[in-house]
């Protein structure tokens, strides 16, 4: 296993918060700030300095993809959006707001593990090509 | 009339030298004419649908043209009713007109006078089946937004669903670890969730318009990529694919993911149809596409072969012979066939299995 990452975490259901908190905990990573929507994960950011990020797009107010691009201008810290969305408009939107992986739902623990594993490994800042792997 | 079909007439004239006349005339321009010597005749035959054109001669020995016209209506709607009259019978002409007769021509019959009021009408036939196939074509392509438009947000919806799905079984997984049976119902849903997001990633694919990317690509290097991502499905079994003609050039201006996906799907029906050894022919050909040099592949695999009806369907969407299957994989084919200027056809084969023949032009045009 990578080495333990802080996490933080957003998604407007309260659902999905749970199984990432969960899955992500089981992954061996420490979930350190969750989030409802957009402005609460930026400011959350702001306290915890988190390793990595998890959010998903459709979210009330501020959405995913301009809070990524918010959190990155900060600190660039890998980002991974995870979305019903499956456009190349928002895969395009999500290379500008320097996503490192897109990842279209549903996905499973499998898929998580693989993208944050790889991110993790990854030398900071990460650049790289949003994946969508199912 | 070059492209046309050639226009369908019926002359019914009680004098034997006029119908071998105007037999004679309209056969000059490749009009099909039919003729009756009485309204009797007329009457009797059972091809009346297939009539553009009726000449019929205003007095006729049974049953005179005025009553006529009304059966015409019915029988042929769509035909066009030249009344032939002599110049002391103006008004039947006048009469004719107002029961519909698209036009009315004096005895004696002037070949050049009705070869131009035929030419007349095969034109106003010609316009009017131009006219409907446009709409149709609009109204499919309209549909097909549509469908596309309810696809993307049903699949947008349907995605958040499937994640609760799948998140709430590998919570659950865990809880019922000792109940093998819970365990196994687990797995059905598991794998009734996948099912479902296939059908929609098909579904997408198929209603999407086809945005091509079209890059100078190697066709052999396409279908190898394809048939090693079906490493999964050929998995303990025993297959082979086999190239021939792979010596000619193969470079063409495709999109690279959009034809691999057709070789994909046309490579995982042989492999679902066929019993091991799996054997598939590949040839590659030279050929032309509407006088543009085109490439021409040929795939064929030995399987149980498909039925007239199956060959007919093929490219039909929802049409499957799998178990499994959506019944999408080769109409998407043909879509992204079709929108690269191509042709994806039933091949004849030899033997039994199937054969896909793909012709693919090697230019943009």
């Amino acid at each position: 296993m990578s080495h333990p990452l802080r996490v933080a975490v957003a998604d407007d259901e309260l659902f999905m918060r749970n199984y990432l908190q969960k899955t992500l905990s089981l992954m061996g990573h420490e979930v350190v700030a969750v989030a409802p929507n957009g402005e609460e994960l930026v400011e959350q950011c702001r306290a915890t300095n988190p390793d990595l990020v998890i959010l998903d797009v459709e979210m009330p107010g501020t959405d995913g993809l301009s809070a990524a691009a918010e959190i990155y201008r900060e600190r660039p810290i890998p980002i991974i959006v995870i979305t019903a969305y499956h456009s190349s408009h928002y895969l395009q939107r999500a290379r500008q707001s320097h996503v490192a992986a897109y990842l279209v739902k549903p996905i499973k623990r499998a898929d998580l593990e693989t993208v944050v594993k790889r991110l993790a490994c990854r030398s900071r800042p990460a650049e790289a090509e949003p994946v969508s792997l199912r | 009339m070059p492209d046309y079909p050639a226009l369908h007439v019926l002359a019914i004239d009680d004098d034997e030298d006029t119908r071998a006349n105007l037999k004679d005339i309209l056969e000059l321009d490749q009009y099909h004419v039919d003729t009756a010597a009485s309204a009797a005749e007329a009457l009797d035959r059972r091809n009346w649908a297939d009539y553009a054109a009726i000449i019929v001669d205003w007095r006729l020995p049974d049953v005179s043209a005025a009553e006529l016209l009304p059966r015409f209506k019915d029988l042929a709607p769509e035909a066009a009713v030249i009344v032939v009259t002599g110049y002391a019978d103006l008004q039947g002409a006048i009469v004719a007109l107002r029961q519909g007769a698209a036009d009315y021509i004096l005895k004696p019959i002037k070949p050049e006078e009705l070869r131009a009021r035929l030419a007349h009408i095969a034109a106003r036939k010609r316009a009017d089946a131009d006219l409907r196939e446009a709409q149709q074509r609009a109204v499919q392509a309209e549909r097909l937004a549509a469908i596309g438009q309810t696809v993307t947000s049903m699949a947008h919806e349907s995605r958040n669903a499937l994640q609760r799905i799948q998140a709430a079984l590998e919570m659950l997984a865990p809880e019922v670890q000792d109940r093998p049976t819970a365990l196994e119902y687990v797995a059905d849903i598991q794998q009734a969730e996948e099912g479902l997001l296939r059908l929609y990633e098909q579904l997408r694919r198929y209603a999407a318009p086809a945005i091509l990317n079209r890059e100078k690509s190697h066709l052999g290097d396409i279908l190898q990529e394809a048939w090693f991502q079906l490493l999964g499905m050929r998995k303990g079994r025993e297959c082979r694919l086999q190239e021939m003609g792979a010596e000619i050039d193969l470079e063409a201006q495709v999109d690279w993911f959009a034809i691999g996906q057709v070789f994909r799907n046309i490579l995982e029906n042989s492999l679902a149809a066929c019993p091991d050894p799996v054997e598939i022919d590949v040839s590659w050909a030279e050929t032309s596409l509407n006088g543009r040099p085109a490439v021409r592949v040929a795939i064929q695999d030995n399987g149980p072969g498909m039925t007239a009806e199956q060959k007919q369907r093929i490219f039909e969407p929802f049409f499957t012979t799998k178990r499994h299957g959506t019944g999408l994989g080769m109409a998407i084919a043909k879509n992204i066939v079709d929108s690269h200027g191509g042709q994806i056809m039933v091949g004849p084969g030899r033997g039994r299995g199937t054969e896909i023949v793909i012709v693919l032009p090697r230019e943009v045009p």
